[in-house]
Order: C-alpha cells, then sequence, then structure tokens
C-alpha cells in the first residue's frame, strides 16, 4: 500500500464515532458525484428508498460492530501499545486477499447504492429489444421482456447484499447470545438450547427454508427471519468457545470476586469470542447470499419482477442457449460477492489470528 | 458404550417427534389445503369438500397428526398427490438419489485429498495459494450456476452430453449403462464440486496442523523420506477428520442436491422434497421429513462411532 490509510484510520485520534461519520459522510459525497454526472434525479419510489436504507443500515451495523470490536480491545490495552485493533487492520491491509475482497465489496455496496442514478429502471420492459446481447447499449444485454440487465444485476445488489446482510447481523446477534447462555449456564438451559440446534440440524436447511416460505409466503421480512433464525451454527461454534474459557482462571477468579454472570459474560468473556464471531460472521453473509439465491432460484425467495440475482437466472435458464447472457452474468454476480465475502472472512481469520492462518 | 448408545437414541427420538411435530404444525398454519390444488382452479366448492372429506381434512388436528404419524410406523402413510404408498414413492427416487450422491461423492474424495495434501506440503507456494484459491471459489459458488453453465457448454455448444433428466425410467440404474453415465456427469460433477472444495480445504488444514506436531519433527529428524513421512506418518492422523467428514457429506444426498437436481431434472430425493412442497402433498413431506431426519441421525451417529474408532484419545461414557 502506497498510502499508509489503514494505520491512519486506526490511530487513536480517529476515535469510534469519528469511523462512522467519515464513513457516512463518504457514501454521501459518492451520492452527490454520482448525481453530479449523471445529472439524473433521484429516486422517488418506495421501495428504492426502502433499498437504499436497508443497505445503508445493514453496512453501518457491520461499521458498528466493528467499532464495537476495537473499542472492547482498547479498553484492555497499554497505553501506547499498538491496538489489537490497529494490528489487525494493519494485517488485513497488507493481505492482497483481504486488500482485493475489501476493494470488490467496497465497488458492490458502491453499486448497489447507486443503482438507481447509474442505470435505466430494472422493470421497464421494452418488447422491441427482447434478448439483445451485449452491447454499448445494453452493457450486459436484455432479457426476455427487453429489460436491461446490467441495470437488473445492479439494482439486483442492493437486495442481495441488504437481506444478506441483516440477515446474518440479526443471525450473529441471536446465535451468539443463545451460544454464550449455552456454554456458562450449562445444565438444562445448555441441554434445551443444544436440542433445538439439534432439531434445526436434522434436516437441511434448504428444505426447512423452502417450506416455510411456501407456507407462509416469500415477503422480504420473512427471507430474512428464515435466514436469520433457522442456521444456528454460531451459536455452537460460541458454546464451544465459552464453555472452554469459563474455566480459564481469569473467569474463575472474576466470579469468585463476586461479579454477576452478565457482567462475566459481556465484560470478559464476549471480547474472547468476538474475533471468531466476526470471522463467522463474513462467511455466514456469503452462505446467506448463496441460500437466498438458492430460493429465488426455486421461485420461492424475491418475487419477480423485482430483480433478484436468483430468480433472474431461472427466468433466463430456459433461453439460454440462444442467450447464454442470460445465465452467465446473474450467476457471475451472485458468485463475486460469495467469493469476496469468503476471501474477506479467510483474510480477517488470518489477521486476527495468525496461528489459524489456513486452516478451514 | 451401551449407556452412550442408549443416551444417543433416545436423543434421536425425541429430535424425530419434536420435528414431526413442528412439520406437522408448519404445514397446518398454512392457508389453503392440498384439495384445493389438487380440485384445480374454478372447481365447485362441494368438489373440495369431497375431496377434502376423502385426505381426512375434516378431522382434529391431534387425530390428523397421530394418523399421520402411526401411518409412517406402519407403513400406510400415503401420499396425496401420487396416490400411492409413501415407501413406493420413496423407493423409485431413492436409487436416483443413491447413485448420484455416490458417483458426486467419490468424485470429491478423488480430487479433494490428493490436492489438499499437495497444498499442505507445498504450504505457502504458488501450488498452495492455487490450490486454496480454488477451494475457496468452490465453496462460493452457487451449484445451480455449476450445472447450467455445464449445461450450457457441453450440452448446448459442444453437444457431448444430454442436458438433462436421467434417460431411463425412473426404476432403473444409471451407472450400468453409457448412456446413463453421459446423463450422470452433470449433476454429479457440480454436486462434487462444492464438497470437493470443503473436503480440500479440511485436508490441507489436519495435515498442516499435524505436520506442527513433534513425532513428525522427530520423523524427519531420524532422516526418513518425505514420502514416508507424509503418507506413513502425518496422513494417518490428518484423515481423521477428513474420514469423519465423508461421512457427513453423505448427506448431500439429500440435502445438496435440491437444487442439483431441480435444474438437472434429476429424478431424485431431493426433486420430490420440491416437488411435495409445491403440490402441498402434506403426507408426502411428513413422511419425507422424517426419514430424511432419521438418515441424518444415523450418519451424525456413525460419524461419531468412526471418530472414536480411528481416534482412541476420544472415549465415550
Amino acid at each position: 500500500m502506497a498510502f499508509p490509510w489503514a494505520s491512519c484510520l486506526s490511530q487513536r485520534r480517529f476515535t469510534a464515532a469519528s469511523l462512522l461519520i467519515v464513513y457516512e459522510a463518504s457514501i454521501v459525497v459518492l451520492l452527490v458525484l454520482t448525481l453530479r454526472f449523471t445529472g439524473r434525479a433521484p429516486p422517488k419510489s418506495a421501495w428504492d428508498t426502502l433499498g437504499t436504507f436497508l443497505i445503508l443500515g445493514s453496512i453501518s451495523l457491520l461499521v458498528r460492530l466493528f467499532v464495537l470490536f476495537r473499542a472492547v480491545r482498547h479498553r484492555d490495552s497499554e497505553p501506547g501499545a499498538a491496538s489489537h485493533g490497529r494490528i489487525t487492520l494493519n494485517r488485513l491491509m497488507g493481505d492482497p486477499k483481504g486488500v482485493c475482497a475489501i476493494g470488490v465489496l467496497l465497488v458492490l455496496c458502491y453499486l448497489a447504492v447507486v443503482a438507481p442514478l447509474i442505470t435505466g429502471d430494472p422493470m421497464v420492459m421494452v418488447f422491441s429489444e427482447t434478448l439483445r446481447p451485449p452491447s454499448a447499449e445494453h452493457l450486459l444485454g436484455t432479457d426476455l421482456y427487453g429489460r436491461d440487465l446490467f441495470s437488473r444485476i445492479a439494482h439486483g445488489a442492493r437486495y442481495t447484499l441488504g437481506i444478506g446482510v441483516t440477515a446474518t447481523v440479526l443471525n450473529i446477534l441471536l446465535g451468539t447470545t443463545l451460544g454464550m447462555i449455552a456454554g456458562f449456564a450449562r445444565g438444562v438451559t445448555d441441554a434445551i438450547i443444544m436440542r433445538i440446534l439439534e432439531i434445526l440440524n436434522s434436516i437441511p436447511f434448504l428444505m426447512l427454508a423452502i417450506l416455510i416460505v411456501a407456507v407462509f409466503g416469500s415477503s422480504i421480512p420473512m427471507l430474512i427471519v428464515v435466514l436469520s433464525v433457522f442456521v444456528l451454527q454460531p451459536a455452537r461454534i460460541v458454546r464451544g468457545q465459552v464453555l472452554e474459557l469459563r474455566e480459564k482462571d481469569f473467569v474463575q477468579a472474576t466470579l469468585a470476586l463476586g461479579a454477576t454472570p452478565a457482567r462475566v459474560l459481556f465484560r470478559h468473556i464476549l471480547p474472547n469470542v468476538l474475533s471468531t464471531v466476526l470471522v463467522v460472521a463474513s462467511i455466514r453473509v456469503g452462505q446467506n447470499i448463496l441460500s437466498l439465491a438458492g430460493l429465488s432460484f426455486l421461485g420461492m425467495g424475491i418475487a419477480p419482477p423485482t430483480p433478484s440475482w436468483g430468480s433472474m437466472l431461472q427466468e433466463g435458464r430456459a433461453y439460454i442457449q440462444g442467450a447464454p447472457w442470460l445465465g452467465i452474468f446473474p450467476g457471475a454476480a451472485i458468485f463475486i460477492t460469495v467469493l469476496a465475502f469468503n476471501l474477506f472472512g479467510d483474510s480477517l481469520r488470518d489477521a486476527l489470528d495468525p496461528r489459524l492462518r489456513g486452516s478451514a | 458404550m451401551a449407556s452412550y448408545l442408549i443416551r444417543r437414541l433416545f436423543q434421536s427420538l425425541f429430535v424425530l417427534l419434536a420435528l414431526s411435530l413442528i412439520i406437522f404444525f408448519i404445514l397446518k398454519a398454512a392457508p389453503g389445503n392440498i384439495a384445493q390444488i389438487m380440485a384445480g382452479i374454478g372447481a365447485k366448492p362441494e368438489d373440495i369438500a369431497n375431496l377434502e372429506e376423502r385426505l381426512g381434512l375434516h378431522s382434529p388436528w391431534p387425530v390428523q397428526y397421530w394418523r399421520f404419524l402411526s401411518g409412517f410406523f406402519t407403513g400406510d402413510l400415503r401420499s396425496a398427490a401420487f396416490n400411492e404408498p409413501l415407501l413406493d414413492v420413496m423407493s423409485r427416487r431413492l436409487l436416483a438419489s443413491f447413485e448420484l450422491g455416490l458417483v458426486a461423492i467419490v468424485l470429491s474424495i478423488l480430487f479433494s485429498v490428493p490436492a489438499g495434501i499437495l497444498a499442505a506440503i507445498r504450504h505457502n507456494t504458488l501450488v498452495d495459494y492455487g490450490v486454496t484459491l480454488f477451494a475457496l471459489a468452490g465453496i462460493s459458488v452457487p451449484v445451480f450456476w455449476i450445472a447450467l453453465l455445464l449445461m450450457l457448454v457441453f450440452g448446448s455448444w459442444l453437444r457431448w452430453l444430454p442436458i438433462s433428466g436421467r434417460g431411463m425410467d425412473v426404476g432403473g440404474l444409471s451407472i450400468l449403462t453409457l448412456d446413463g453415465w453421459r446423463h450422470l456427469v452433470i449433476p454429479a460433477s457440480s454436486l462434487a464440486f462444492i464438497q470437493m472444495a470443503m473436503n480440500t480445504r479440511l485436508t490441507r488444514s489436519c495435515l498442516l496442523e499435524v505436520l506442527q506436531q513433534d513425532y513428525i519433527t522427530t520423523a524427519w529428524s531420524k532422516g526418513l523420506r518425505e514420502r514416508t513421512v507424509i503418507l506413513r506418518h502425518a496422513l494417518r492422523n490428518a484423515m481423521i477428520p477428513v474420514v469423519t467428514n465423508i461421512g457427513l457429506m453423505a448427506q448431500m444426498l439429500f440435502a445438496g442436491a435440491i437444487l442439483t437436481e431441480t435444474v438437472t431434472a434429476w429424478p431424485g430425493v431431493g426433486r420430490l422434497v420440491y416437488q411435495a412442497i409445491i403440490m402441498r402433498d402434506e403426507p408426502l413431506l411428513f413422511g419425507l421429513t422424517l426419514i430424511i431426519a432419521l438418515f441424518f441421525q444415523v450418519t451424525y451417529l456413525v460419524v461419531d462411532l468412526l471418530y472414536a474408532y480411528l481416534n482412541p484419545v476420544i472415549v465415550y461414557d
């Protein structure tokens, strides 16, 4: 890296709050710049507003989690010593995998946010322009109804990222809480939580998801609930770590000093499982996006004509011989997005704990 | 050991029972019912009522649940849409699922284990990075997209392979005929792709971990050849998690195959699950769920026992 902005970012003078402000301001600046260069009016439809809100909200939630992580790590470190967050960030920025992943993810987020400004309406059907191959006018071609494929993919990114990240944040919050309670309380509580996990683990997730969505309808909130509540692997991982941690001397000592379980959990155990949780979170985003695409592909996810990558593949499937771009581009979008999240997770794990480097 | 097995048995029974209740309530909580779907759009209300009567949808829920559960164990559970006993509907699909899963598992092991070993012994070289990246790509790719691309390239452009289906009656075995094999290639390789990637990662990380242990250093310092150290000393311990993972891979016979079987029109259990959900075939879905859950419980038990058998350090009391 030519300019050490990673270490700049993690200097003490950049507090948690200012990091958020910088982030949110940069989105606004990007929006304004895009508006200026395209000269188009901002979107007015309710869905566009909701989409933007979902994306911005979920991304800030992620940033907030990261900031929380930094703050928790900071408090215990000696003054003057390089903080854990700073070391992590520096390692992340020194890893080509991590830099690539972050770059791709930033481009995707940007594309998702400005999609209504830089592309045409993804719903407009032009029947004189059906199944056109990629050209200067239609960057990725058009589909069966003459809708611009690039516009649909860019708009699809809003739903994919919005739902994927929101579901993951909820999933991680729920999973971490359950896992911490199970591992710390042990006994009956642990047994009950573990049985719930076993029941969820006893049939394929996709089968349960299809069933629930088929029965209760596939609205966006429903999809988020399905993706966040019915996969609780994070709980299992966290529980394992907490079981180990609670036997450590520092935890036992704190308990002996009379600290309440809540205090021990949140002040002493949570900081120690946070790095695992962050890694699991970034991998779960990818998995959620894959599940969402699978559901949409089966016609159980986001309903057409709303642009979603999975249902675009489903629609294009019958025409793939004559119009291969309909099968290639939406799938490539899913692949690149999931790959970026997985790469990021891999790189984050290497950065957080070099001992685990390269392990599965 | 006996007490452990008995405890596991009760746990599994509890899981199955709870799951059957959950599935039953999900099915019943849904608006509409199978009679309306079977009667079709614009059917007369009395026809629908007749169908409901015949399918026993008027009985109270506990009665219906008991009919489902007892029917499952006595083999009386009949699919409403196929109008056949559950086992007949299942058995024809089971064979197709089984051969698809088996070929996919063999295919993925053949590639993943050597690739994982290669990456681990050439740690931090270009080979390692290449294998790691490939494996990472493998777990990031949607399985139905891979199938679509394979169909596009080999089925449509090159015309080497048939695009979908199984090319024969539902009952037969594909692996006995050349045509069957040709139909098997695309679904099996797309199904194998993801498992291949995961298993490669697992092999690599397990071997890397073992290679750092003291007894490997001892083996090196004795002046043993590389192949002896890797194949005789390290691999034995590194393969324990990999072997147990293969047990879990068997679950993809059912699990991962919903998407693959749907996109390639492979008449297996995964596609049957999808059809049952679409058609709202409650008895079929109820039975399928229990059979799949039972299969999962068996694989979990086998995997745990296998793990204890391969790794004597682990003792289940």
